[in-house]
């Protein structure tokens, strides 16, 4: 009873800001939820039966708490979940509101959150994780972060606070440098059975003596276009990934390692790699979608590393291309560490920054025909230009972009995308 | 003609924040003024006098942990005598924790923010992160030393206007009289990007070349 006006204000609050942006805002509500009933959230973590499991680190958390949420679905449990939109605090308080009761009460089996690496930290000083999973450390916000060193810091503080189990990446020694700090919890690891495809990967570098890779539990055996080949505790699982890209089977195997820690002896491979295996695509990771009737490839880039693997494996002589960069980059010097040679010619650069993005296209030789802040006009631009001779229209967004594109053509769902 | 030679030291350690972009804006302007220009990399006091202009960028703790003993290997009063320069964030940082400016670090709030920093008559615009009071942007002799990280000459043309003419001059070389058509494009082109990048993170407006 006593977080009944907290929800209900919450939940005012949250219908009024989905009035004016269809499809946005859960900032907000969490943000009132979270003045008015701040207790509400550690409350809500500690009543699991099967505890709460975090997600976190620089790249690869979205996607791999999508996967550990569906094998533990398809395992019969109840899920309580964020999206990836609301990763830090307020956004938990959101997540709460949208699920619980009048009264806060969440009716949910396990937790499993994505937890943004910036405020994971914080978080785990009101809550405390049974288990939690480390993606890596990327040099990525930079103007939020500042450096590398005190990501890692900050996870590792994450990894300090796990009861049960953390799971790691063996391949990035920044993970293997948090594992060697006294943890409460059991270790685990995964990884790729082909360490010299490690550096595409783009982990920071720590510039430090090579501390030995471990023996990884779970590990990318192979990867063929979207044809993975896994082996998870001595067993092979193999599947074709709804995305490209060897970070996805990257980040399979690190669903597939958390799973089968939470779950126990209630893991059943099989039942997970089908799920991995049915998964639909994440939006704007190199997946189709049809817009006004036309074919479109939406590419998502949100710092230094996912920009240059992403120009890196675009088909050769695209026609046809949109780069969008928008209010989410604040500081858009990192555009300048990524080389954009494998780019075809761009047609139209917009986004809130669309000066910086001229400006580091242009002294990297590229002409775009029209630069405008106006995305709504760019894309009706480049909507109408002739269609491509060979391939299909890309847009290269950023996550910003990626939203207010999404909001003008009308999806709310972020699975409209064609497997 | 002889190449200008741009050497950028530990080019691939700093570079955390775009900085070695400097040396790309830094060629563009001075191939679109009819000059040949090379980049190599200056990691000693040599490599350095024998360029026309070094590059010294911003790196991450680890990168410069990393670098430490070679950086110390270095004559920087050599270095600030004899070749123009420009050195970004934790190498400033640097610099003055090794007191080869005059410029002290006076640790604070952490301030992550577009600001504008002057330069004698010059005002540049570039992205501030840092907690150590250095300014944004000093002389020491023949270097800028600058806490404004990433690409700070493509955002400001008369910085790189300022920086091409130094490294002409130091390879013995002569601005051309007349502005050509290339670089008369390249400047327009510039003090239209750049402007609209003043007009969303300065409160003034661009100092157009």
């Amino acid at each position: 009873m006593r977080y009944l006006p907290a929800i209900l204000v919450g939940r005012v609050t949250r219908t009024a800001v989905r009035m004016v942006r269809p499809g946005g805002g859960s900032a907000l509500p969490g943000l009132v939820v979270s003045k008015l009933a701040p207790g509400i959230l550690a409350k809500t973590f500690a009543k699991f039966d099967r505890g709460l499991v975090i997600i976190t680190g620089s790249a690869g958390k979205s996607t791999t708490t999508k996967m550990v949420v569906a094998i533990a679905r398809a395992h019969g449990l109840s899920v309580f979940t964020n999206p990836s939109t609301a990763n830090i605090k307020q956004g938990f308080y959101s997540s709460i509101l949208e699920r619980s009761n009048l009264f806060g009460r969440v009716r949910a089996d396990v937790a499993i959150l994505e937890m943004d690496e910036g405020h994971a930290a914080e978080l785990v000083t009101e809550v405390i994780p049974n288990q939690v999973t480390i993606m890596n450390v990327v040099e990525d916000q930079l103007d939020r972060f500042v450096d590398p060193a005190l990501v890692r810091d900050k996870l590792a503080a994450v990894a300090a606070a796990a009861t049960d189990h953390v799971i790691l990446n063996a391949d990035d020694q920044n993970t293997v440098l948090i594992a060697q700090q006294n943890l409460n919890a059991k270790l685990h690891w995964f990884g790729i059975a082909d360490k010299s495809l490690v550096k595409t990967l783009g982990y920071a570098p720590t510039y430090l003596p090579e501390l030995p890779t471990p023996n990884t539990t779970t590990t990318v055996l192979e990867l063929d276009g979207k044809d993975l080949k896994l082996a998870c505790h001595g067993k092979r699982a193999d599947f074709e990934l709804p995305n490209r890209g060897m970070h996805f089977a990257v980040d399979a195997a690190a669903a597939l390692e958390s799973a089968k820690q939470f779950l126990g002896a209630d893991f059943d491979l099989e039942l997970a790699r089908r799920t991995l295996a049915e998964l639909p695509p994440v939006f704007a990771r190199g997946e189709v979608v049809q817009v006004r009737g036309v074919p479109v490839e939406f590419i998502l880039v949100q710092n230094p590393i996912s920009t240059q693997l992403n120009l890196d494996n675009l088909p050769k002589n695209l026609e046809r291309v949109m780069f969008a960069i928008g209010r989410d980059v604040h500081d858009p010097s990192w555009l300048w560490t990524v080389d954009p040679r494998n780019l075809s010619p761009v047609d139209v650069v917009t986004g809130f920054n669309v000066a910086e993005a001229e400006l580091w296209l242009r002294h990297h030789g590229f002409n775009p025909a029209l630069s405008t802040d106006d995305l709504e006009a760019a894309f009706d631009h480049w909507l109408a230009l002739p269609e491509p001779s060979q391939g299909i229209r890309t847009v290269i967004f950023s996550a910003d972009a990626m939203r207010r594109i999404r909001r003008m053509l009308g999806f709310t769902s972020p699975d409209e995308v064609q497997r | 003609m002889k190449p200008i030679i741009l050497g950028t030291a530990f080019g691939s350690r700093l570079n955390l924040n775009g900085d070695q972009g400097n040396l790309l804006a830094l060629k563009r302007y001075l191939v679109a003024a009819g000059f040949e220009v090379e980049i190599r990399s200056a990691n000693t006091t040599q490599a350095m006098l024998e360029s026309d202009f070094v590059l010294v960028g911003h790196g991450s703790k680890a990168a410069m942990a990393s670098i430490e003993t070679h950086l110390e290997a270095i004559d920087w009063t050599a270095v600030k005598q004899q070749v123009p320069g420009l050195v970004v964030g934790s190498s400033f940082e640097w610099l003055a924790e090794h007191s080869q400016v005059t410029e002290m670090i006076a640790r604070g709030d952490r301030v992550s923010q577009f600001e504008v920093g002057s330069l004698g008559t010059i005002r540049a615009l570039g992205y501030r992160n840092t907690d150590s009071g250095l300014p944004n942007l000093v002389a020491s002799e023949n270097l800028i030393c600058t806490m404004l990280h990433g690409p700070v000459f493509a955002k400001n043309p008369k910085l790189v206007d300022l920086a091409a003419r130094a490294a002409v001059r130091s390879a013995r070389l002569e601005w051309p009289a007349s502005r050509s058509h290339e670089l008369g494009s390249w400047i327009e082109t510039l003090n239209r990007v750049c402007g609209q990048i003043w007009q969303l993170e300065a409160a003034e407006e661009l100092p157009a070349l």
